[in-house]
């Protein structure tokens, strides 16, 4: 018969009862509802309000304390730029070590996200199962030595003699550049998708706690000597209702009958199981350390894997790593472990839902008597897809990684290969090699990936010019520029008229040779993002940007922007200023006229600049235009050639200009609404 | 050392030709797109930026066409150059604004006028040293118009 066929009598007839034992000591009831899990709640949409608002702030006033996220601590340790995050973090751990790990369960924004999908599942009626690994919970504590010791170790180790260990400190505590360190929204979005609801969804409530996160490396092993406990009373009869609330995983129940405490380090202090207790036998105190209590041998734990499954987990764990990791310079670190947590995951399930004949995942049956179900198939398919996109994501950063190999070994320097417009002459042979090797796994990345990488296409571009495609070699600069934002990069090493760079400075502000430190010989940086300035000045070359360089005392105290022509004595005059170079010629002809507006766009809408100084010539005309009609203010200086009359420039200009300033009085009554307040030259 | 430049424009032959007469002096000339040859002197078509402000320092005297660029260059290096307006009349220029200048700079005792060029080779011989006593600075009434504008606006906009 099948089920559901059945009359009414006859299943009224088959409930059985069962009888109930009076005053039992292990009593069934209801497990209570936590009242500091509102408490919890409440400081944890707190904590995201103030990010929030920490960077509105931001926003609106433009500088602000630096991100405080512990992971800027590496800054700290690496270049001794002590910021919020750095304080924070050792503020945190040292609070640890007393109290126990308190910050984790109610200051972190991750497992607020994390708890926020466990409590959606919930209302789904799904309770996120704890995937038990022996192996990968030791990848937080890795990582965070590969984060935070890892570097200083290498310094100590192999580091230049004359380099400190610890480096000299400077301080950091207010920014103007708050998400510098952070990835753009378009990775932090599936980001946080994936290490605050993914990893929950396959691994556990805390998932992305257990087996990712870097910072809880450190937090457990400052709870293990922390006094601060949960601890039990006699009052506790063993009903297990803490255990069954507990979300990070812990055996409270077996935990403090045999140590009277809960020695885990995964314990978070959410106080859940405190408020939950029926004979109010948990509470928190001080007392012993985990490390002073006796070894943990008679508490046995369940889990997940086998041991060659841990075997094979912690390969797929550590190969979906690196597949991930910077791949597309896109994902970030916590990304690439939150990423390879899944995969694992889905390995591991998949190899067992294939291997064995009943497999069941939440409240389906993927698989029983050996028949794989609909929802089965929908797993399979899932974590095929998964795991090809990771293989995919690996061998695109295989290939990239080859190239960067390459790219390290050209050996030809800068300023021989930039000498000539077809540097091909000056390679060695082995440089020629790598130079192939470099185009053809940069190229294959590139064709292959499904995103652009802002990071290697400099690269490939550089390979391009070395093998005399220098025009392929922009258009691939061009390609990346588009995809850097709000960061300042090295785009290339071009300069000297060996690629034509005007066409990047629309992207950004392309700094001209030397400006950003001798290390760049002969190199062009550009400036990608929104970043004010108060003063454009725009002149064509020659004796305008001379009589503008002598009014130095006028621009030197505010941020600036050059707008000029790129000609051989604004490069050594503005060797140290952020210039942008128009298109040119400009005088006498219109030819230029329309990719300079397009440019002039470009540039006003990044720079935003309050005041636009120029002395003219035809250079100047589109991005004074551009300005006023972003709301600049506008002064033009009329060469001092004119002495009778203006000149075009002053008649295209002086419509929008706020000033016009003549050098000779007696143009000042030739042209309308200007003054004459002296020249460049008085003596 | 004299230093000959007539910047990156038209021709200007008629300044270059007088040179010829003139000897026993290093002579270094910078003549653009002038076809002449001088068979007394270093001939240079184009100076980089910096190879001219090189030039201009090592030289006794400067002399240059009247162009602004060229003046203030001399003049940031304290030498008072001998200029020779570009002329409309003789296809120099698309006007006389050299010719003006010139004078106004002249009057202010900025750069000395040479007119007619057939009178340098003489001039140059008479000439000790073009030195300025003080290099000339901006006005200071023009800066500190400048300034307060410019303050004010961005100080307006960071409120």
């Amino acid at each position: 018969m099948k089920s559901g066929c059945v009359s009414k009598e006859v299943k009224k007839s088959r409930s059985i009862k069962l009888p109930v034992l009076p005053n039992s000591p292990i009593q069934q009831s209801e497990i209570r509802d936590s009242k500091t899990s509102r408490w919890r709640a409440a400081a944890l949409v707190a904590l995201n309000l103030l990010m929030i608002a920490h960077i509105v702030q931001w926003r609106l006033m433009g500088t602000t304390v630096s991100p405080i996220e512990p992971s800027e601590s590496m800054y700290t340790l690496q270049r001794g730029a002590v910021n919020a995050g750095f304080i924070f973090f050792g503020l945190a751990i040292l609070a640890t070590l007393i109290v126990g790990r308190f910050v984790c369960g109610w200051g972190c924004h991750i497992l607020a996200l994390q708890d926020f999908c466990a409590w959606l599942l919930k209302k789904l009626g799904l309770r996120p199962k704890a995937f038990r690994s022996r192996l990968l919970v030791f990848v937080p504590l890795i990582a965070a030595l590969y984060m935070f010791v890892w570097p200083t170790a290498l310094r100590f180790f192999s580091g230049p003699k004359d380099q400190p260990i610890i480096p000299e400190f400077t301080n950091h505590l207010v920014t103007t550049n708050f998400w510098e360190t952070f990835p753009s929204i378009a990775v932090a979005i599936p980001f946080l998708f994936i290490c605050g609801f993914i990893t929950v969804y396959f691994l556990g409530s805390k998932g992305f706690c257990t087996y990712a996160c870097p910072y809880g490396g450190f937090f457990s092993l400052a709870d293990r000597v922390s006094p601060g406990k949960i601890r039990v009373t006699d009052a506790c009869n063993q009903c297990g209702h803490c255990t069954a609330t507990c979300t990070s995983n812990v055996l409270v129940h077996a935990e403090v009958n045999q140590f009277g405490m809960v020695v885990d380090p995964g314990c978070m202090k959410c106080m859940d199981c405190i408020s939950v207790c029926p004979n109010d036998a948990l509470y928190f105190g001080f007392g012993m350390p985990t490390l002073a209590a006796p070894k943990p041998k008679a508490i046995k734990k369940s889990y997940s894997l086998t041991w060659p499954e841990e075997i094979v987990g912690a390969i797929v764990f550590l190969g979906s790593f690196l597949a991930v990791r910077g791949v597309y310079a896109l994902v970030p670190f916590l990304m690439a472990l939150g990423v390879a947590s899944v995969t694992t995951f889905l390995a591991v399930k998949t190899m067992r839902l294939l291997s064995t004949s009943t497999s069941t995942f939440y409240n389906s049956d993927l698989k029983s008597s050996g028949r794989m179900s609909r929802a089965g198939w929908l797993f399979v398919t899932f974590a095929l897809l998964w795991i090809g996109l990771t293989a995919h994501a690996g061998w695109v950063r295989y290939h990239e990684f080859a190239g960067e190999r390459a790219y390290e070994k050209v050996q030809i320097p800068d300023e021989l290969a930039l000498a000539r417009i077809n540097p091909g002459r000056w390679l060695s042979p082995l440089d020629r090699e790598q130079v192939a090797t470099g185009k053809k796994h940069f190229g294959t990345a590139a064709d292959f990936g499904f995103f652009a990488n802002s990071e290697a296409l400099p690269k490939l571009a550089w390979f391009e010019y070395l093998s005399g495609d220098a025009e392929k070699s922009v258009q691939l600069l061009n390609t990346a520029a588009t995809h850097q934002h709000g960061q300042a990069r090295a785009l290339s090493l071009y300069y000297r008229g060996a690629i034509d760079l005007t066409a990047l400075a629309a992207h950004g502000v392309v700094y001209p040779p030397g400006s950003w430190g001798r290390v760049m010989n002969g190199g062009a940086w550009l400036q990608c993002g929104d970043e004010k300035v108060d003063v454009l000045l725009t002149c064509s070359s020659g004796g305008h940007l001379l009589q503008l360089l002598v009014l130095r005392e006028v621009w030197e105290p505010f941020d600036r922007v050059w707008v000029t022509d790129d000609r051989s004595d604004t490069r050594s005059l503005l060797a140290d200023e952020r210039v942008v170079f128009a298109h040119w010629p400009t005088s006498r002809t219109l030819r230029t006229l329309p990719r300079n507006l397009a440019l002039a766009w470009r540039v006003v809408r990044r720079t935003r600049p309050a005041v636009v100084l120029t002395t003219g010539a035809g250079t100047a005309v589109p991005f004074a235009w551009m300005a006023r009609l972003h709301g600049a203010r506008v002064v033009h200086i009329e060469t001092l050639t004119r002495v009778d009359s203006p000149s075009l420039t002053c008649r295209l200009i002086a419509p929008i200009a706020d000033r016009v300033y003549v050098q000779w009085p007696d143009l000042a009554s030739v042209v309308k609404r200007s003054r004459y307040v002296g020249s460049v030259i008085s003596r | 050392m004299i230093f000959v430049t007539i910047g990156t424009s038209e021709p200007f032959d008629r300044l270059l030709a007088p040179l010829a007469g003139l000897d026993a002096e290093d002579l270094l000339v910078q003549h653009g797109d002038s076809g002449i040859e001088l068979q007394n002197a270093r001939m240079v078509s184009y100076l980089e930026f910096d190879e001219l402000v090189a030039a201009i320092r090592e030289a006794r005297a400067v002399v240059a066409h009247a162009g602004v660029g060229t003046i203030l260059t001399a003049l940031a290096e304290g030498k008072r150059p001998l200029v020779v307006p570009r002329r409309r009349e003789h296809g120099e220029a698309v006007d006389d604004h050299q010719v003006v200048l010139a004078r106004r700079l002249a009057e202010s005792g900025l750069v000395t006028v040479v007119d007619d060029p057939v009178e340098l080779p003489e001039i140059l011989a008479g000439l000790n040293g073009g030195a300025l006593t003080t290099a000339p600075r901006p006005d200071a009434r023009l800066v500190e118009e400048l300034r307060s504008f410019v303050a004010d606006r961005v100080d307006a906009r960071r409120r």
